[in-house]
């Protein structure tokens, strides 16, 4: 009988979207403004606006939900998208380097975005805005330095 | 040199085009433009009237004698003015309609059939929204509800009325009504102070600010014919624009 495997997924950071809520913080604010100083709101700005806002939290968190990435045993799995579905498989082998990237903001806030470069692409994959991002760094070095020996 | 042109390079095949930065970035900086040139532009106007109501909707607090008195014949409502208030008096004249007038919690007054009727629903506290041609929604409490002469009333203080399906309607009048702020780009004529200024309007802003008196919708079956709205009543300040501008404001 085959063991349920416990699924180790990582996804980015709510903090990572900061700067899409703090848009919806300064429209938030400027209709404030508006109505306090008895300024004209017009009804179809006031509708864009709000739909704006909603439309900003929701893409966010579906954003969210739609793209992680799976650490398997034996490779890392990106997955991302509802209707159109992408899923990238990358072997811990074909991993050439592992970088972690962490701004000062990113410190700050205890986030950060790991480079990920294989042999046979020229590209990178990121994992972007991730909580604890020096644990997955570490756990993705076990796993390539496993797999290579 | 090897790991710098690597790093030159760093592109996500599978970018996710729709949760694209810039398109967020642009819609955000548009947002904000599309409120802020309309909190100071003054442009509201352009897309029709601009209505709202005093903030607890009690009119009763409302000193006349400190205020101007207007009388406004103008173009009928373009958009839908939603008002949540008290009135003394909402008068209805509608034909051929075939809605329900809800009276109470079971009872209604079918007006299929009827021909023309006229509605009168006395000292009116609840919801109210309509355009030029049609009446959206009337929800509240009455103390009579008279159809075609036939008074209702209730043994309680008061009776729910209810009429919640689009309506078209002959004439409108609402008796008693406060408008905090009324804005339009109109046509028709606009008397301050029983006449002594009078006014021409050819497609002229109009901006009255805290109006209390009577206002009609609609063409009354009894009198002049005039399709549009009228403001009789008194306002605190108005300003009428155009070739030339004149502001009104009460000192003192």
């Amino acid at each position: 009988m085959e063991e349920k495997r416990k699924r180790n997924i990582v996804r980015s950071s709510r903090k990572g979207y900061i700067p899409y809520y703090l848009m919806v913080v300064v429209v938030m604010l400027i209709i404030l403004y508006i109505i306090r100083n008895d300024l004209p709101l017009n009804r179809n700005a006031l509708i864009i606006a709000v739909a704006f806002m909603i439309l900003i939290l929701k893409l966010t968190e579906v954003h969210r939900i739609t793209h992680y990435y799976e650490l398997t045993p034996h490779m890392l799995l990106k997955s991302e998208g509802i209707f159109v579905h992408r899923l990238k498989k990358m072997s811990y082998g074909s991993m050439s380097q592992i970088h972690l990237n962490r701004s000062i903001l990113d410190k700050i806030i205890g986030i950060g975005t790991i480079e990920i470069a294989q042999f046979s692409e020229t590209v990178r994959t990121e994992i972007k805005n991730i909580n604890k991002p020096e644990k997955v760094l570490y756990e993705l070095a076990k796993r390539i330095k496993n797999m290579q020996e | 040199m090897r790991e710098q042109e690597v790093r030159q390079v760093i592109a996500n095949p599978h970018a996710n085009r729709f949760f694209s930065k810039k398109w967020i970035i642009l819609s955000f900086i548009g947002v904000v433009l599309l409120l802020l040139f309309f909190a100071f532009s003054g442009m509201d106007f352009i897309t029709g009237n601009v209505i709202s109501i005093g903030e607890d909707g009690n009119t009763d607090n409302i000193s006349l004698t400190e205020n101007f008195k207007l009388y406004a014949e103008l173009d009928s409502l373009k958009e839908v003015l939603e008002l949540k208030q008290k009135i003394k008096l909402i008068t209805i004249e509608v034909s051929g309609a075939t809605n329900n007038v809800y009276l109470g919690k079971d009872g209604f007054f079918d007006l299929s059939g009827t021909g023309t009727t006229k509605i009168l629903l006395e000292d009116f506290d609840g919801s109210i929204s309509f355009d030029g041609d049609n009446i959206y929604l009337i929800k509240g409490k009455v103390t009579t509800v008279t159809i075609n002469d036939f008074p209702t009333s209730s043994t309680d203080d008061s009776i729910n009325v209810r009429i919640d399906d689009s309506m078209g309607y002959d004439f409108l009048e609402l008796e008693g009504v406060y408008l905090k702020k009324y804005e339009s780009l109109s046509s028709g004529e606009v008397k301050f102070d029983s006449g002594k200024i009078t006014m021409q309007l050819d497609n002229e802003t109009v901006s009255i600010h805290g109006f209390r008196g009577i206002m009609t919708s609609g063409t009354n079956k009894i009198g002049v014919q005039r399709t549009g709205i009228t403001l009789d009543g008194f306002v605190e300040d108005a300003n009428i624009g155009g070739d030339f501008e004149i502001s009104l404001v009460k000192t003192g």
